[in-house]
């Protein structure tokens, strides 16, 4: 349902286009959110029910890719939910949430909410911990 | 030393065009940046999704700091969808240190250290302020970051 919190063994996978890819990996710009978002856009991965995180990548490339132009040098940084709030938290010294905001596109969508485009620090946490999770190339 | 600031200075608040603070970098002998800030501009052609271009402020603001501390490994440099230029090193031996730039002379900050799940040892190493403040806040870490 929209507005749910997703489960915390869960996990969520960000879009970071070319410019926000260094080596391979996210920088922290990939989790800076725009100034007019109230979340920061991410994909629930649980939502496709795939029996691995590598055909829920698939999956969600697929109906991403079809509402979102994705980039050949772009990459998909996989977070699990508990590490990415706790991570969130201890930044902010407050409570994030993520939760599942469909959208008529998109009904993996769901959001980080909680923190600004002038929160760096949650960023850099997130950058730092993507950095040690899975990265899947955008494109297949 | 005051003369080389101010060189340094006219030349990149001169450089009235993205090109032109490249370029003004370029002959400052930042190879290795200028090669990755030609190719973040290059995708400056081919945005899509809201995203905005560089931002000139920002890209003066990154290349003054970078000319003022040529002794800074090549950072990596990323730019936000806003169009804010970013750039950010790994801290040996384990952590990661990055600088949002937003103009006119603010640079957000922060630092993280330890390793890179859940257990991170979050340091109270982080806010906005002025280049100089900023390196100032920064210099616990500035003598362990990894060559790019």
């Amino acid at each position: 349902m929209t507005g749910d919190d997703l489960p915390n063994a869960d996990h969520i996978a960000r879009y970071c286009p070319p410019r926000q890819i260094a080596d391979g990996l996210p920088l922290a710009s990939a989790f800076v959110p725009r100034a007019h978002d109230s979340h920061l856009s991410v994909n629930w991965l649980e939502f496709f029910d795939a029996p691995n995180s590598k055909g829920a990548v698939d999956e969600m490339r697929a109906v991403f890719g079809a509402a979102f132009e994705l980039r050949p040098n772009g990459r998909f940084a996989v977070l699990n939910v508990r590490n990415a709030k706790l991570v969130a938290r201890a930044q902010l010294q407050r409570s994030v949430r993520i939760q599942h905001l469909p959208t008529e596109d998109n009904p993996a969508h769901a959001g980080i909410a909680g923190y600004s485009m002038t929160d760096t620090r949650v960023a850099v946490g997130l950058a730092y911990l993507a950095s040690a999770g899975d990265i899947y190339p955008a494109l297949d | 030393m005051v003369t080389r600031e101010i060189d340094h200075h006219s030349w990149i608040t001169d450089a009235a065009t993205t090109d032109e603070v490249i370029e003004a970098l370029d002959a400052f002998g930042l190879d290795k940046v200028v090669e990755r800030l030609r190719y973040l501009h290059s995708l400056d052609d081919d945005l899509v999704n809201d995203e905005q271009p560089m931002n000139l402020e920002s890209l003066r603001q990154l290349a003054v700091l970078l000319i003022e501390r040529p002794e800074l490994p090549k950072p990596g440099i990323g730019v936000c969808d806003d169009g804010m230029l970013q750039i950010q090193w790994n801290i040996l031996p384990a952590g990661l240190l990055a600088m949002v730039f937003r103009p006119p002379d603010l640079i957000e900050f922060a630092a993280v250290t330890g390793p890179p799940d859940a257990t991170m040892d979050h340091s109270r190493t982080y806010g906005a302020a002025t280049r100089d403040e900023t390196l100032i806040a920064l210099e616990p870490f500035l003598d362990r970051l990894a060559v790019g």
